[in-house]
This record gives structure tokens, sequence and C-alpha cells, in this order.
């Protein structure tokens, strides 16, 4: 083992130690400032033990280039996005979000890139494999720690926000690291990350669906840049079969399908029946699937979805009653002794049950009864 | 490559599984505590209050519950074919100061398919129950359709009142 490939194992053991520790330990403080404050002389160290760098690739103004347009690109997408699902307003830029936010941020992928780039040009697999997990930890830690996450939503925001897109991103960032270098990389990372800070207002778009585009789009931009960038050598191939292609379109129906009914942005949404108060009709662990509600005819004993309280409740309409020019109904549910609370207006109703899925809610309240444990 | 695009396929379906049991919205209990109104002077819906019940038609029963009376309920016996109805006198009282409008809403609880039960009030909830009178409400059931053998229902009546604005 060459004294370089001692240097290089300690620090990338060293480094995703130091941020393990601070992910998983409870302590004070901003995780991502921590965060900042570790990696800064991390990647100062890492230049002064590692001097090698790898060669790369003729094409890289071209890919920095891509990797730049595909920043804007998903930032138009978003605010594209934004005519359908709205808007909110955000942090916006202050300097509290400066000091809070954008320094440490880019303070950490700045330092993550340069360290990757340092620990791939030792192309050993140790430092591979450690230098990725540096960097899906510091992704982790620029949103929170282990112990800043108090609820189940904040730990699912964690996983299908952070952890996932993490994941995916990181074997692109990987790939162009080690061929175009870290300049591509750096400006797309930081306008993906950063808009948010500096634009007032940010698209509303639901939680899982901006997941699967945080998911898709690296994977995306990986298959591009390695088919446009990479020959590969001419070979005789079979034929392909074109049910492949069909398979692969059913597959990302669904995917999408079951996006959009969660997200219950669109014309159809699902929900999972967390109490047995439909027992029997639709019991505990059901999911069902329902048309939102746009003014159609309700009638008694159909089964309405409706916000009471900031919450959704699915229970049977049993009495419909026009008093003062407004149209009450009165709901219960199967399993219950009385009648709801109060009645229901039109303002109150969410959508008209269509059909169920029996048993598929279990995982979902399963995972919550963790938590809430 | 072909394991490639197999693992990236795996990992998406993986990744929108989680997703869905994630992120999917829950429904949750509505909590029934209390009387059930919009107003929430609770001293003003005590003096609303189912008053009696009668059953009009022998073998059905009738009765105010006795831990709540803006509740009721009636028993509807042997009811065996299509438009066979039992009905049910109800009487209201307003012993307050204000007057109300009231509504009566009646359904079925007992177990088995109750969709084959029409039920009807004959109150016009747009007519308010002047203060210190009294009204009387009947409640009819029928049958939608013919059933293969007789069949009972029991049957709860709920009075939920507003105080109409002066």
């Amino acid at each position: 083992m060459t004294p370089d490939t001692r240097k290089s194992y300690f620090l990338s053991i060293g480094i995703f130690c130091a941020l393990l520790i601070t992910f998983l330990v409870p302590g004070t403080g901003s995780s991502r400032i921590i965060a900042a404050i570790l990696l800064l002389p991390a990647m100062v160290l890492t230049l002064f033990l590692l001097k090698k760098r790898g060669i790369l690739s003729i094409n890289k103004g071209q890919v920095t280039l891509i990797m730049a347009v595909s920043s804007l690109l998903y930032l138009m997408l978003n605010y594209l996005l934004g005519i359908y699902f709205g808007y909110y307003k955000y942090l916006g830029y202050s300097i509290d979000s400066f000091l809070k936010f954008i320094l440490p941020t880019t303070t950490i992928i700045i330092s993550v890139e340069i360290i990757r780039r340092a620990l791939l040009a030792e192309e050993k697999r140790l430092t591979f494999v450690f230098s990725y997990l540096i960097s899906v930890l510091a992704e982790l830690l620029i949103v929170s720690n282990l112990w800043q996450v108090n609820s189940f939503n904040e730990f699912m925001d964690m996983i299908g926000m952070t952890l996932f897109p993490a994941i995916v991103s990181n074997v692109l960032y990987h790939y162009l690291s080690k061929r175009y270098g870290l300049i591509s990389i750096i400006p797309y990372r930081l306008v993906i990350s950063l808009y948010m800070y500096v634009f007032t207002i940010v698209a509303n778009i639901p939680d899982v669906i901006l997941a699967l585009i945080n998911i898709l789009t690296p994977i995306a931009l990986y298959l591009f840049i390695k088919t446009v960038f990479e020959k590969r050598p001419q070979k005789a191939v079979k034929k392909k079969s074109g049910w492949r292609f069909v398979g692969y379109a059913a597959v990302a129906i669904l995917m999408i399908s079951i996006v959009m009914l969660i997200s219950c942005k669109f014309r159809f949404g699902a929900l999972v029946i967390g109490s047995e108060s439909m027992t029997g009709e639709i019991n505990k662990g059901d999911a069902i699937v329902y048309e939102r509600y746009e003014d159609q005819q309700i009638g008694k004993g159909q089964v309405i979805v409706f916000e009471k309280d900031k919450v959704a409740v699915i229970h049977r309409v049993v009495d419909i009653q026009r008093i003062n020019g407004v149209t009450r109904y009165y709901t219960k549910g199967d399993a219950n002794d009385s009648l709801d609370t109060g009645y229901r207006t039109d303002g109150d109703i969410i959508g008209l049950t269509r059909f169920k899925i029996s048993y598929i809610g279990y995982p979902t309240l399963f995972i919550r009864s963790l938590f809430e444990r | 490559m072909k394991a490639k695009r197999s693992i990236v396929i795996a990992f998406l379906l993986v990744a929108v599984m989680v997703l869905g049991v994630g992120f999917a919205a829950v429904s949750t209990v509505l909590d029934i505590t209390g009387k059930a109104d919009v107003n929430p002077d609770s001293a003003f819906k005590q003096d609303i209050y189912f008053d009696s019940a009668t059953a009009n038609d022998a073998g059905n029963t009738a009765a105010v519950n006795v831990n709540d009376d803006n509740k009721a309920s009636f028993t509807a016996n042997n009811l065996s074919g299509k438009g066979d109805s039992a009905s049910f006198t109800y009487v209201i009282k307003n012993d307050g100061d204000l007057d109300a409008t009231i509504s009566v809403t009646a359904c079925a609880v007992s177990v088995g398919d109750t969709s084959i039960f029409n039920i009807e009030t004959d109150w016009d909830a747009a007519q308010p129950l002047a203060a210190g009178g009294d009204a009387t409400i009947t409640v009819t059931v029928s049958l939608k359709e013919t059933p293969a053998e007789s069949v009972s229902g029991s049957f709860i009546v709920e009075l939920k009142a507003e105080a109409v604005n002066a």
C-alpha cells in the first residue's frame, strides 16, 4: 500500500465517520452549519495530502454546458408546474438566509466536490465507496440530522425528498467528477439547491411529485450524457423485441399513476383508511380512490371524503337538507352509533368515493404507527 | 448495460413504492363528542330537545335517549314488501328565549343491508321553531324494494338546532 493510498483511506474513512457522527448524534445547532465547519478543513486537508488528479475527457466543456443548462431547465420545469399547483412565498434572499442556508450549503457542495474529485483520482474501490457515502451524508446534513426529525412527515421528507434523490444524484456526480471534472457539477448543484433562497416565490409542487422529479432528473441526465459522449464499440446486436418497450411504458404509466393518486392534486386521489368508523363497507387498512368534488350531484347513501379540522374523513351521507340557501350534508360512519358532529357544506367536501382497494394501506399505517411509538 | 438498466428500473420501482407508502394521506377518526350542533352555546342547545316519542303502528317502538334528549331512536319491525312503511311521531320543545331553526336527521344503525330503507321526515327545516313553542315531527320509514323475507331495522334520530339571527 503506497503512502498516498494510506492517506486517501485515512481521509475518506475519517471524513465519513465525522459526518456520520454529526448525523446520528443529537446535538444543538444547525446540522448544515456543523457539516460546513467540518468539511472546510477536511477539504483543505484533502487538497494538501492528495496531489493526484485524474485526466479529464475532452468533452468536459460540452458536458459542463449541458449540466448548467439542465439546472435552468429544472428551474423552468418547477415554475411551470407552479402554474398548475400554485406558488407560495419562501424565504427569499436576506442576510439571515445567506448566513444560515446559502453560505453553509455552498461550502458543503464545493468541499464535497473537491473531496470527491481527489478521492476518485486514487482509483481505489474503498475511496470510491466512501466518497459516495460522504456526499450522500453531506446532502442529508444540508437538510437536518436524524434527531431534528420530529414527525413522520419530516421523516418522509428526509427519505423521499433528500435521501433517494441523493442516492441517485451522487451516482451522476461520481460519473461526472471522474470524467468531466468538478466544474461540470458545482454550478448545477448550486442552482438546484439554492434557488429557493434567492427567489421569493416557489412552486407549491406536492412532495411526492417533487421527490419523483428529483429522482428522475439525475437518472435522465446520466443516461443522456453517457449515451451521447461515451463511444461504444460497434457490435452486432439481436433485434430487440417491441414488447420490451410496452413493458417499460406500462411500468412508467403505473408509477406516474401512483404518484398522481398519492399527491391528491389531480382529478382522482387516493386515501388510506386510518379509522374503523366505516368498518363493513370500508375497513381500516383499505385505500379508497375518490374523484374530486366539482359540484356533482350527491345523494343519500353516498360515501364522501370531506375535510374536518384540517383532516380528511370518509363517511356516508345519511341526510341532505337545504336551509337558508345552503345545502347541508349530514354524515355518519357506518360503524358509529351517532351522526357526525354538525354538518358539511359544499366547501367541506373534497371528493366522492369511487372504489376501494382492500388491504393496500396497511404498510402506510404500519410505518406511521412505528413512528408514533 | 442490461444489468445497469435492471438496477435503475428496480430502484425506481422501490422508490415509487416507498414514496407511495410514506406520502399516502390517511383519513382519520372524526371526533364525535358532545351535542351535535354548530352553535357552541350549550345552554341554548339544552333548551331544545325531544319531549316525547310515539310509534304509530303496533309492534314498533320509539324512544327518546335517556342520556341525551337531542337523540331518539325507533325500531320498525316486520316490513315485508315494497312500499311497506312505519311512522313515528316526535314532539320537539323549545324552552329557550330564542327562536331556532331545527333539523331532524334519521338514519339506520342496524347491522345488515340498510340501503333498502327509505327514511323521510315531514319537518320543513327552513321553518323556525319559536321560543317557548313545540313542533310535531313525523318520521316515516319505508321499503324501497321487496326483500327476500320480512325485515326489521333500528334507527336513530338526531336533532340539531341553531338560533335564528335577530
